[in-house]
């Protein structure tokens, strides 16, 4: 595994096929070519078996039956990683596609790798289904093509992670140092192509345990939503991609 | 790293494998107590899933109801087990006789059950054997001893049967009966007895019997055999009496049946004389029909209560159901053959009868009524009887007449009141009248014809022309308006019905077109052959009143119809062009005989629609010739004007491309292009094709750009308070202008009356017409922007002119024509509105010119709402049932080749054990043989001593 790492960012992945013309429309993710990554850590997303059928465990359908097995509602909260994905995907950084990839790492320790290009749905419930159902099948293939939009990938992240030109920064409001985004998105340096990765948590409290960042930065002092820190990263990044 | 519970386990899959066989062990269980990892590691499932059971749903067959219980996880070890163990049963056992030819299967019940005792065991195998004794004797008759014999179980009779003697049974006999005869018999042997020990004949014959029903253990075999030829013989039935059997039966069953229906109609006419009986007692009668009215009032009220205004509404439509009659078959709608025959035939017998009384009216009234029989003599006799009630019956035959008109009414609109009809008839007075009576209400031209007949034969004089014949015109108008709207058919109807609505009453209408009618019957015959020159038509039409002349044309028309016949088309055809002509020689005349030309154009309408190939080959041929006069650089001729207005007419508009006024509109838009305006009369001409052009455009929402042009063109020519010499040119205005302005209007019309050849021309030059030229041109440039509003282009198209228009109108409003102006200003004023409106209501270009951002391409993810592991979400049901069948197939194939793999490890490993054991046995052999020879060499060595080891010595001592 560590062999391949010459050959660049494993990450491509999903949607992102070297034979992928897309009308010839460039990437802005393609290699050699700056951009962002965003690793979700700590989204509760998990099944359980609710009466007969498997579903997304959320508090505000599932409180008794968490309860009943001892687990604390407040954990549950799948919508966090739902809007943090639509603020993601949705942005105009990734409509330009500048937005390389999007991992996801849930409580239970499973990863997948949701591709830039996939319509998350609009409504919570059908998040919920195509959650549970991902969960379950570990892939999901696009409606109008064979090609897979997300699936449940091996664990660590790391190695999916570009190795060179590459910054590797956590978020958390503990961090020490306050760092201004818009000083950071200008920074990037784009003419070697660097890529971004942002760890970012989408759970409701606690802290992302996340090793193998650069950088731990805070970038309010105030608690921030997931969703409103994405959309503050992407902000400063289309700021300095000319995206508007 | 190897837990410790592999560990465990590796140990006992170990000692399975190596048990008793000395650590052979097979390749594939791992040889030596060695272990296969393979064979008990089992899948985990990849996440923990809250709220889900270990182990399956299994579900068990309990009862009726279907249950579910939890089955523990699979312990593989303990199924590794039972897969040896089975082996061990069934594979282990065929190995091991597989050398063994035959074998020697020891099948005795329970024999292989050490459980049971030997007493058991003989309980047991007498049990099975009784079994399979009832049931091999399911089937079998009680007739004897033979079977028990056979089956070999004891002398003894079934439980089921009973020995009879002479029908009795055997345990009814008393002791002594019994014991007499067993006593005369030695014990038991009382069948066989000879004759001669019995002393009457009597005793004899009973003996006999006895004998037959006898079952003396001698005679056994003897009565057996013939109880059993008797039996064969019941058996076998012959065709014949099986038919007669039944036969039989059939007849039975019918006489039951009869018997039945004899009862029932006994029973019937019994409770039909009871019933009597009952009704006859006033009493009951009246109790029961107040009974029958309480109980009707109830329901009544019932209903009333449960019925919502709905149901009352369906209640409604049920009865209307119900009440309406339906229609008789007789009187459907009449095609349009029909109708044209029926109305040529009314023309023909009025026609008859015009011609009979033209010649000899007296010889009719010489005619004896009484001497002349059949309809004719009733006729007579009748109208005999109506002279003689003379002019003071008026009062009753009108109403007679309205009676039966009323009737006729009825029958068009309602035809199931047949019955009133033929009421009437009985009453009535003509015969062959109330023989038509139901058709005559769809002609009522012919109607009024014979209205007007009978007016003359009463004789009954009022003067009323004028106002009929007017009130006729009227209607000629306001038809031709209609039939200018419909076509084809319906058209023709209408000019067959034209006075189908009675708008007045009869009686009026009698009285009142009885001269007019009158004066026509004199003149105009009912039955008019198709003229064959235009000569002929020409002295037919002259000198005629319109509506003597809308006689005649109807008349040529109903007595010549199309779909009578080929001929009569082409017939038709001729007088088709005839009557073009007619109308274009009309057109030439000035003034124009516009009366005239109100009668002939209906009737050209209906005509064409008749003969439609043929009108619009006579139409394109008067096009060419227009197209000619084109050519020359000359505007049409007022008679092509005249032309082209019906031909605008005549046809559809709506069609796109016609093959009429197609060409039509391209000669029109041609000359207003392409031909110079010299003088007064062209501007008239110009505007009046403008006219014409939008009347088109507005049917067929075609733009016409020449008339814009050509409107445009005009208004440019215009000057105001000039000197200049032009043909729209207005000096300054003079007392005598603006007296001529208020004194003559004119109107762009006028040129169809205009006579080219003589001075008449010169009014196109004046003031009044130049004037009404500019507000025509403004009012129609208006309407033309009003119609082509909608076109995207249309601010562009009329913007030009109205900016000319407006510049025109504020010249005027300077000029000393400010009168004038005020109009004209308006009318530019308008336009400028509805150009500006179509403007505003013009989307805005918006986004239209914004460059085109490229966007990543978006894919919707393929998921199901209630996603259910391991179900097939393919749409399409075979396809999903073959996956499942492919897949079942190879889990089979899967299941069978690991079987198989297992049953060769199995065998290896027994094989393996079997060799281990010949080597083993054959080593302790070889160990035995060498220890004896060890013994014996040690033995010789130490010279008899048995070795020279102490030690051994001894411990053997």
């Amino acid at each position: 595994m560590e062999g391949e790492e010459g050959e660049g960012p494993r990450g491509r992945g999903l949607g992102r096929e070297e034979d992928d013309q897309d009308d010839n429309f460039e990437y802005g993710g393609k290699k050699g070519k700056a951009g962002a990554i965003f690793v979700l850590e700590n989204a509760s997303l998990e099944v359980g078996k609710v009466g007969k059928t498997m579903t997304l465990l959320n508090c505000d359908d599932h409180a008794n039956f968490l309860r009943k097995h001892r687990k604390d509602p407040a954990d549950y909260r799948p919508d966090i990683a739902h809007q943090a994905l639509l603020a993601v995907l949705d942005s105009p950084l990734n409509k330009a596609g500048y937005i390389k990839a999007v991992y996801v790492k849930t409580k239970k320790n499973v990863l997948f790798e949701i591709s830039p290009q996939v319509r998350i749905p609009r409504t919570f419930k059908r998040f919920c289904g195509l959650m549970s159902q991902l969960l379950q099948k570990l892939s999901i293939r696009s409606s109008s093509s064979p090609k897979k939009l997300l699936r449940v990938i091996k664990q660590p992240v790391t190695k999916y992670l570009p190795v060179t030109h590459c910054r590797r920064i956590g978020f958390s409001r503990s961090a020490d140092k306050i760092r201004n985004l818009k000083e950071f998105a200008d920074s990037v340096n784009t003419k070697t192509g660097e890529t971004c990765v942002f760890a970012v948590g989408v759970m409701s409290h606690g802290k992302i345990d996340t090793p193998w960042v650069d950088e731990m930065i805070s970038i309010s002092q105030y608690p921030l939503s997931a969703a409103c820190c994405i959309s503050k990263i992407t902000n400063a990044l289309e700021g300095k991609f000319n995206v508007v | 790293m190897v837990t410790k519970r592999k560990r465990n386990e590796a140990k006992r899959m170990g000692r399975l494998y190596s048990s008793g066989g000395g650590g052979g062990g097979s390749r594939g269980g791992g040889g030596g107590g060695k272990y296969n990892p393979f064979e008990y590691k089992h899948a985990s499932s990849r996440f923990d899933v809250l709220g889900k059971t270990k182990g399956k749903r299994v579900q068990t067959k309990q009862g009726d109801g279907k249950e579910f219980r939890r089955t523990q996880r699979t312990n593989v070890m303990s199924k590794h087990d039972e897969g040896i163990r089975r082996r061990e049963k069934s594979l282990l056992v065929e190995y091991q006789q597989r050398h063994s030819a035959n074998t020697f299967m020891d099948r005795r019940f329970g024999e292989k059950d050490e459980s049971l005792n030997e007493e058991d065991r003989a309980i047991l195998r007498f049990q099975r054997e009784r079994v399979r004794q009832a049931k091999r004797n399911r089937y079998a008759l009680d007739d004897g001893e033979g079977d028990s014999e056979e089956d070999g179980y004891g002398y003894g009779l079934g439980e089921g049967e009973d020995l009879t003697h002479g029908g009795r049974k055997l345990d009814d006999f008393d002791d002594k009966e019994l014991g007499g005869e067993l006593d005369s018999d030695d014990g038991g042997d009382f069948g066989f007895v000879a004759k001669g020990s019995y002393s009457t004949d009597k005793e004899f014959e009973n003996m006999m019997t006895e004998f037959q029903f006898g079952n003396g253990g001698k005679e056994v075999d003897g009565g057996e055999a013939g109880s059993d030829e008797e039996g064969e013989r019941e058996r076998k039935k012959t065709k014949k009496e099986i038919m007669q059997e039944l036969i039989a039966k059939s007849k039975y069953f019918k006489g039951l049946k009869a018997k039945e229906k004899d009862e029932d109609e006994t029973l019937r006419n019994k409770l039909d004389n009871e019933f009597k009986e009952i009704m006859q007692d006033q009493d009951t009668v009246a109790k029961m029909s107040r009974l029958r009215m309480l109980k009707k009032e109830q329901s009544l009220k019932q209903k009333s209560e449960r019925k919502t205004e709905a149901d009352a509404g369906y209640d409604k439509i049920t009865e209307d159901l119900i009440f309406e009659f339906r229609q008789s078959g007789a009187q459907a709608q009449p095609t349009r053959e029909e109708i044209a025959r029926k109305a040529k035939q009314r023309l023909e017998e009025l026609e008859k009868e015009r011609q009979q009384m033209i010649e000899g009216k007296e010889e009719l009234e010489d005619e004896d009524p009484d001497k002349v029989k059949g309809f004719r003599g009733r006729r007579m006799r009748q109208k005999l009887l109506e002279e003689e009630g003379g002019a003071g019956s008026t009062a009753s035959f009108n109403e007679r007449l309205r009676k039966k008109n009323s009737a006729l009414e009825e029958t068009g609109d309602d035809l199931g009141d047949d019955f009133v009809l033929s009421d009437d008839d009985q009453g009535d007075y003509d015969d062959d009248d109330s023989g038509d009576g139901s058709e005559s209400s769809y002609y009522s031209e012919s109607e009024e014809s014979k209205e007007d007949e009978e007016g003359v034969v009463e004789g009954i004089e009022e003067d009323e022309e004028e106002p009929s014949k007017k009130k006729k015109a009227d209607k000629d108008v306001e038809a031709e308006r209609e039939s200018l709207k419909v076509t084809g058919e319906e058209a023709y109807l209408r000019r067959a019905n034209l006075g189908a609505k009675p708008k007045e009453s009869d009686q009026h209408k009698a009285s009142s077109s009885h001269r007019t009618v009158n004066e026509l019957d004199s003149s105009i015959p009912y039955v008019i052959g198709i003229p064959k020159t235009y000569e002929e038509f020409d002295q037919l039409m002259e000198g005629r009143t319109p509506s003597q002349q809308a006689e005649i044309l109807q008349r040529i028309r109903i007595s010549n119809p199309v779909s009578m016949g080929p001929d009569n088309r082409k017939k038709v055809q001729a007088f088709y062009g005839i009557l073009l002509q007619f109308f274009v020689n009309q057109c030439k005349a000035c003034p124009l005989p516009r009366e005239l030309l109100n009668v002939v154009v209906p009737e050209i309408h209906t005509v064409t629609s008749e003969v439609p190939l043929y009108a619009s080959t006579v139409a394109r041929a008067r096009l060419s010739q227009m197209h000619k006069r084109l050519l020359r650089g000359m505007w049409p001729t007022k008679h092509m004007l005249g032309t082209l207005e019906l031909f605008n007419h005549l046809f559809d508009p709506l069609q796109p491309s016609h093959p009429v006024l197609t060409p039509m509109l391209l000669v029109m838009s041609k000359w207003l292009l392409f031909t110079p305006t010299r003088s007064g009369v062209d501007v008239a001409k110009g505007l009046y094709l403008v006219k014409i052009l939008k009347r088109y455009a507005e049917q067929s929402t075609v733009l016409v750009p020449e008339c814009i042009k050509f409107l445009h063109s005009i208004a440019k020519q215009v000057k105001v308070d000039s000197t200049e010499p032009g043909l729209l040119v207005f000096p300054k205005k003079t007392k005598a202008i603006g007296k001529a302005l208020k004194t003559s209007k004119m109107a762009v019309e006028d040129v169809l009356d205009a006579d080219v050849s003589s001075d008449d021309v010169k009014r196109f030059e004046t003031a009044p017409f130049k004037v009404c030229a500019l507000n025509f041109a403004y009012k129609t440039t208006v309407d033309l922007c009003d119609m082509h509003k909608k076109l995207p282009s249309a601010p562009e198209l009329f913007e030009p002119l109205a900016q000319t228009l407006r510049s025109v109108a504020d010249d005027f409003g300077k000029s000393s024509y400010a009168s004038e102006a005020k109009k004209l200003g308006e009318m530019a004023t308008t336009l400028e509105e509805i150009i500006l409106e179509c403007k505003m209501s013009r989307p805005s270009l918006g986004n239209a010119f914004k460059e085109d951002v490229k966007q990543v391409k978006q894919f919707n993810p393929r998921f199901e709402e209630d996603y259910v592991a391991g179900k097939d979400y393919d749409i399409d049901r075979d396809r999903s049932e073959r996956k499942r069948l492919r897949r079942e197939l190879k889990r089979e194939r899967r299941g069978a080749m690991r079987e198989l793999r297992k049953d060769n490890k199995f065998l290896a490993t027994v094989k393996n054990k079997e060799t281990d054991a010949q080597k083993e046995e054959l080593q302790k052999k070889y160990n035995k043989q060498f220890h004896f020879l060890e013994q014996q060499q040690s033995d010789f060595r130490s010279g008899g001593q048995k070795g020279t080891n102490f030690k051994k010595l001894m411990k053997r001592n």
